[in-house]
């Protein structure tokens, strides 16, 4: 008895041993997915290689926050089609999302950010295998790209920069964005809207006329209530993907280390990033897109000044375009952002 | 879920291999558990199976194992009235020290390996069933799953090896039944649940809470 008892359970373990070891699933054809960590200091930045293995385009999509993760960025439609014909390179930044290590404060800088994406540029030309590589920031990643496009040395190794919404001057942009909120929080009261609350709106930013991080939490509640973070989340697509097995509660914490401690010149990004005087720098081709709605950094100026100082003479910018997008457009009119992607990075090569 | 479907059923393999091969003497243990002093020597060898799950949405689950050692520190059992005085209801309070090596797999992003001295309590109750408070303090080594590149100083790409080094610290509750107090069989099966932290992660401590079922072989030896 003791003796068939062993038998059959040894056979049990080699059918579940035959039937548990199957690959997982290979990415369609052309298509590549590989994980890989890129080593800068203590830290082990995460990065995520996918598209067309056959392609020596790259894009590197540098994410918004911050703080946030790329990791979930590849949800969004818009890079499906992307990846059709080019590889996209999907890489969290120093202590944020779920890049692992031990970050001191004082290496929270979007100088050192700077220097990380610039090893990040380097590994998708030797490891990725790409030769022709353009960045494309959103919204604090469109400010860390702008920083980064600074330096000569970098424009050099790149073909062109797709820039949204970006955060280039978090100290005006804050200003310009409290006072859209407030002519927001006007209309409610004007329609009779829940009175109290939009006053209690008012009063707040009554008693702080300038948002350092602590205030931004309170004030990006207060944009989602009227649409200025996301306009019409119905345009908003999404794809199942999957996802690294990561410590979700390290992504929170990092979602709450990182705008706290990030630094320009060594002062907090929120009350003293401005880079409007050294725009003049970039010379290298530049697709600018920024949402009509967009609540958290106004188009009006921030957009016409960007435009005015860049000193590239390849500037793309189309001010007609994107009137249905608050602060992502390549979220809410995914389709016209592919259109317009595709275009720029063909005729930049 | 084949990857999962596998492991469990690694699991289940050990559990029902130990015990089929695992048939003690009748009454082996009946002379052998005594109230007056230290008059019995206990160890246990375990295996558990864990699962690190991540509460936040999307609910994530992450497998590990974990291995451990239980050399009893100290011994108070209590008497309580039987049903007859022929048969006195033991039951067992029990200090252990658990050196305890393990791992947990995320795959694609680390396997964290780790090593506790685990103080445990225990709590047998005369029919078997006991309660175990555990307090952890060790150290644990995160692995990256996935090829690290660092850029050298020439320029080029070159793969690395690399890892952080971690303070792990936790506790947990498990509840069992131990075989081998009142049946011929020198096991216990636990299940239970229980919460790490380890540091650093940019100067902060992360939280994870984990499930846990283990099977334990016990030793009982009478002490001369």
């Amino acid at each position: 008895m003791q003796l068939n008892f062993k038998i059959l359970s040894i056979l049990f373990f080699a059918v579940a041993v035959l039937a548990g070891c199957s690959p997982d699933p290979k990415p369609n054809g052309d298509q590549v997915d590989n994980y890989y960590f890129v080593k800068v200091g203590d830290v082990a930045l995460p990065v995520r290689v996918c598209g067309n293995i056959k392609s020596d385009v790259a894009i590197i999509f540098i994410h918004g926050g911050p703080g946030g993760s790329a990791q979930g960025e590849r949800g969004n439609i818009y890079w499906k089609e992307i990846e059709k014909y080019y590889k996209v390179i999907y890489y969290d930044q120093r202590g944020s999302g779920v890049t692992q290590g031990n970050v001191p404060p004082s290496e929270m800088s979007i100088e050192q950010f700077s220097e990380d994406l610039d090893n990040i540029v380097d590994f998708t030309k030797q490891v990725a295998k790409a030769s022709k590589v353009f960045i494309h920031g959103a919204s604090w990643g469109g400010g860390l790209a702008t920083y980064y496009l600074l330096d000569t040395t970098h424009q050099n190794k790149l073909k062109g920069a797709i820039i949204e919404s970006p955060a280039y001057d978090i100290k005006n942009g804050a200003v310009l964005s409290i006072q859209w909120m407030l002519h927001k929080a006007d209309s409610m009261i004007a329609l009779g809207k829940n009175l109290d609350y939009w006053n209690n709106c008012k009063n707040y930013y009554s008693i702080h006329p300038i948002l350092t991080y602590n205030e931004f939490k309170q004030h990006q509640s207060y944009l989602t209530q009227v649409y200025g973070l996301v306009s019409n989340g119905a345009n908003i697509q999404v794809q199942s993907i999957s996802t690294p097995k990561v410590e979700l509660a390290l992504g929170y914490s990092n979602a709450e280390f990182a705008p706290a401690t990030l630094t320009y010149e060594g002062q907090s990004i929120f009350t003293h990033l401005d880079l409007t005087s050294k725009l003049n720098q970039i010379k290298l081709p530049v697709m600018l897109v920024w949402g009509a709605q967009d609540g958290l950094l106004p188009k009006n100026n921030l957009a016409e000044k960007f435009v005015t100082n860049v000193g590239s003479l390849n500037l793309k910018y189309d001010d007609t375009k994107y009137l249905l997008s608050a602060h992502l457009p390549h979220f809410e009119e995914w389709q016209q952002f592919d259109v317009d992607t595709k275009a720029f990075v063909e005729a930049n090569k | 879920m084949r990857k999962h479907f596998l492991y469990f059923s690694l699991l289940l393999f050990v559990m029902m291999y130990t015990l089929s091969s695992a048939i003690a003497q009748d009454n082996k243990y009946k002379d052998i558990i005594k109230t007056d002093g230290l008059k019995n020597k206990k160890y246990l060898a375990s295996i558990s199976g864990i699962a690190d799950m991540e509460l936040f949405k999307p609910v994530n689950i992450n497998l590990g194992m974990s291995f451990s050692g239980s050399i009893r520190l100290l011994y108070k059992p209590k008497l309580n009235k039987g049903k007859s005085v022929y048969s006195p209801r033991i039951i067992e309070r029990e200090i252990y020290i658990k050196p305890t090596v393990g791992y947990i797999y995320r795959k694609r992003y680390n396997t964290a390996l780790f090593f506790i001295p685990e103080i445990a309590y225990r709590h047998t109750f005369y029919k078997g069933v006991f309660l175990e408070l555990n307090m952890d303090v060790g150290y644990m080594f995160t692995k990256m799953n996935a090829p690290v590149y660092e850029r050298q100083d020439d320029g080029t790409f070159k793969e690395v090896f690399f890892g952080h080094h971690n303070l792990m610290l936790g506790g947990k509750l498990v509840a069992g039944y131990d075989f081998s107090k009142n049946m011929r069989t020198p096991l216990a099966i636990n299940f239970g649940t229980g919460v790490f932290y380890r540091y650093p992660s940019n100067q902060k401590w992360i939280r994870h809470i984990y499930a846990e079922v283990g099977l334990s072989y016990v030793f009982r030896r009478a002490k001369e």
